[in-house]
């Protein structure tokens, strides 16, 4: 089983190290601070109060084997450098780093890190995009050039059948899954509905009111294909 | 409200329940939407108005009507769980 270590448990490494644990995988959790450590006892296969900044706690945690490291230590850029630095000699597989600002970020490459994130600046990102097109409900760039979209469906595409809608032909995207919510009635006689995803769907698939339409295509094509009322 | 009020009431409510479990949710509004007319304080009407909308993703318009719920009935768990879910991933 893959082994993750996350180092520094404020916000963003707690919700990273518990979803990871949500996820089946071997995590140990690490903090300077006792009782972050302990609030997250339960959820980890592993929770230690230390100060990482020591390569000898970290052997003394048999981390030399783990896979990947995650280094969210907030906003002392100093013990990030060093964290990352210090996982990166034990010879941990990959390391992923948290920045606020993109020269933390170069200087965490430099001494190390596989990839660097930053979220908030992406959470800032995705909210303006979000804000800014309410029908666009996710956006994934495959490549600078090449995205995925999650679109919701068109008033123009409702009631009809994708071979109609011919979005490859006019669009140049293909629609390679649709998110469909199917209403249910609970025990209760209250009403409900569950998620599906349909892959893939066929020339004869209609599009229904409130579809998610999961859309791939060149970055110009999706807009465009954005703006269709 | 009257009897004959509250058996309307029953119908058009099942009436919009019908139309929303065969995905013809524009017939489903319409039928609870008049529900809110007679009685603007129908919790099973709000509610399941929030769901329709919740549904075909027209999430503002859930949220409004989840509120209305919560406005009402400042313990109804499942209204507060819905907009709980819709403004934790909006």
């Amino acid at each position: 089983m893959e082994r993750f270590v996350v180092i520094g448990l404020g916000r963003f490494g707690q919700s990273v190290a518990i979803n990871l644990a949500k996820l089946g995988k071997s995590v140990v959790a690490i903090d300077k601070d006792p009782q972050k450590v302990e609030e997250i006892a339960d959820f980890v296969f592993q929770a230690a109060a230390c100060d990482a900044t020591d390569e000898k706690n970290l052997r003394d945690l048999g981390l030399r084997n783990a896979d990947f490291g995650i280094v969210s230590v907030g906003e002392d850029i100093s013990s990030s450098i060093m964290i990352t630095l210090t996982l990166k000699e034990m010879g941990i597989k990959k390391i992923i780093s948290k920045a606020l600002t993109q020269l933390q970020g170069k200087v965490l490459i430099k001494v190390g890190a596989d990839r660097v994130i930053y979220p908030e600046r992406d959470m800032g990102e995705r909210l303006a995009k979000r804000l800014a097109s309410p029908q666009l409900f996710d956006l994934i760039e495959l490549t600078s050039s090449h995205g995925i979209i999650e679109l919701l469906a068109p008033e123009s595409f409702i009631g009809k059948r994708l071979d109609k809608l011919d979005l490859r032909k006019k669009y140049g995207v293909t629609v390679i899954a649709v998110k469909r919510n199917i209403p249910e009635l609970k025990e209760n006689g209250s009403t409900s509905f569950k998620e599906n995803m349909i892959l893939s769907p066929g020339p004869d698939f209609e599009v229904l009111l409130g579809d998610i339409m999961v859309i791939l295509g060149k970055s110009d094509n999706l807009e465009k294909i954005r703006k269709v009322k | 409200m009257k009897d004959n009020d509250n058996n309307t009431i029953k119908e058009l409510i099942e009436e919009g329940k019908f139309y929303f479990l065969n995905q013809k949710y524009n017939e489903a509004l319409d039928y609870l939407l008049k529900v809110i007319k007679i009685d603007p304080n129908n919790i099973e009407a709000l509610y399941t108005i929030g769901i329709i909308y919740e549904s075909i993703n027209n999430l503002d318009k859930a949220l409004e009507y989840f509120k209305r719920v919560v406005k009402i009935d400042s313990n109804h768990e499942e209204a507060i769980l819905h907009i709980h879910s819709i403004t934790e991933n909006q």
